[in-house]
């Protein structure tokens, strides 16, 4: 049974330790100009600042490593988990990867990390074609092999799709896929068109387009899959509004903070509007004194349909896709169907 | 207890920073330097944007009581009552002064 938390006692640090990556894809929120990185002494130093904010908090933490390509910065990466193992104010933690670099090596180590919930690897679709077109000629055998690598250790694995006219029609075949594959968790993300993926603006799928994506998969999630599908993202609830696993507010401003290679913070990695840097700035400033966040927290900023939408108390649509597509995190969100 | 002149001013202490949300009755004091945060009432929240302000204590009384619609006695014990909390959580100070001290 993986350790799960009420949300309200949550508080979530998604750290990219690094923007060097392997791979080049092709929705990618990245540009190509990867951020100075921090050495580890500054690294731990970042660390024990959230340590410090979720005792402050009286929150449990967890939190996602990852980049560019976390297994990139080996020692380190493992160096911070191991540090993570120890400390009390973090319940869990997630290594977020394209899987290149594990190796069997790479898989045994993670199995003797205490506090490492799931890998989660990302894949486009259910054949290479698919994937291939998006993330590189051989990645998607690549990634199944460290799938299997990673089961095969007896790790929790996660997969996560970045939907777009590339790859949606695929989802249905992509999930039975996972579950032959044994994959505990499944997520989708909407291609947010920003970085590498401004090219891939055309590729963003219309509102009605998502609401049949997302019906089709509530429907596998209900009845068709061993594999655990999340939801909890804005627009699902739209789907279900009276199921309370499907959906969630944006946690932007509400439970989360993005961590760059630099320690620049982000309200969320796909709305990167520099919040303050942790180092600099630590966390209770920016957390506390944001503009950007707390222009986020009050409903009456938003903009558009979202304003007054009645799901306002469990969507208030995407902030990222919002700033994306308009330039205004508060405007609505223009994928949403209602 | 708060031993004030009436010209005297009083001020956030350093890091305090106020942040509300009225129409979800969210009002709060942060210390963006110890992290501590502090659930506030309106009232209280009205007390420390006015001090935020820099306002000398006979003035911040009289809009207190324009403010608020109380008798002056009553009034000016509740501010006080008020005020001497605010001290006491470190929260608020008085203007100029770093050492420690009464209000």
């Amino acid at each position: 049974m993986e350790p799960q938390l009420q949300l309200e006692d949550e508080f979530y640090f998604q750290w990219h330790i690094t923007e060097r990556c392997n791979k080049r894809c092709r929705h990618c929120y990245q540009d190509s100009h990867p951020t100075q990185e921090l050495p580890l002494d500054d690294l731990e130093l970042v660390l024990r600042r959230m340590d410090e904010a979720l005792l402050k908090w009286e929150r449990q933490g967890t939190l996602s490593f990852t980049g560019g390509e976390p297994f990139i910065r080996h020692d380190e990466l493992f160096a911070l988990m191991d540090r993570v193992d120890y400390l009390d104010s973090f319940s869990y933690y997630d290594v977020l990867t394209n899987g290149s670099l594990i190796s069997d090596d790479v898989a045994h180590a993670l199995k003797n990390q205490k506090k490492l919930r799931r890998v989660q690897v990302s894949l486009e679709g259910s054949k290479p074609a698919i994937n291939d077109a998006i993330r590189g000629e051989g990645s998607y055998e690549e990634t199944l092999q460290s799938i299997r690598r990673l089961k095969d250790c007896g790790l929790a694995v996660s997969v996560m799709t970045t939907i777009s006219h590339l790859n949606y029609k695929d989802i249905p075949a992509l999930i039975a896929l996972l579950d032959y594959e044994g994959v505990d968790t499944f997520s989708l993300e909407r291609l947010i068109p920003e970085g590498r993926g401004e090219g891939l603006r055309d590729q963003l799928l219309s509102p009605q387009e998502l609401k049949s994506l997302y019906e089709r998969v509530y429907e596998i999630a209900v009845n068709g899959t061993k594999v655990r599908v999340l939801m909890y993202r804005p627009l699902f609830t739209l789907v279900a509004p009276d199921d309370p696993t499907v959906g969630a507010l944006c946690s932007a401003g509400n439970n989360a903070l993005t961590i760059m290679p630099d320690g620049t913070v982000y309200p969320c990695r796909r709305l990167p509007i520099p919040i303050g840097n942790v180092l600099k700035d630590g966390l209770f400033a920016i957390w506390y004194d944001s503009d950007v966040l707390w222009k986020i927290r009050n409903p009456k900023n938003l903009g558009g349909k979202c304003r007054d939408c009645d799901l306002l108390t469990t969507c208030r649509g995407c902030r990222a896709m919002a700033y994306s597509c308009s330039g205004d995190y508060m405007a609505e969100d223009p994928q949403c169907w209602r | 207890m708060l031993a004030l002149k009436p010209g005297e001013t009083l001020a956030l202490e350093p890091g305090i920073v106020l942040h509300s949300l009225p129409d979800q009755e969210w009002y709060y004091a942060f210390s963006v330097i110890t992290g501590d945060q502090f659930r506030l009432n309106q009232t209280s929240f009205w007390v420390l944007e006015t001090i935020s302000n820099g306002i000398e204590l006979i003035r911040l009384k009289d809009s207190f009581l324009a403010a608020f619609e109380v008798s002056a006695k009553q009034g000016e014990a509740d501010l006080r009552k008020l005020l001497n909390e605010l001290h006491k959580q470190q929260i608020i100070r008085r203007q100029g002064d770093g050492e420690e001290n009464e209000l």
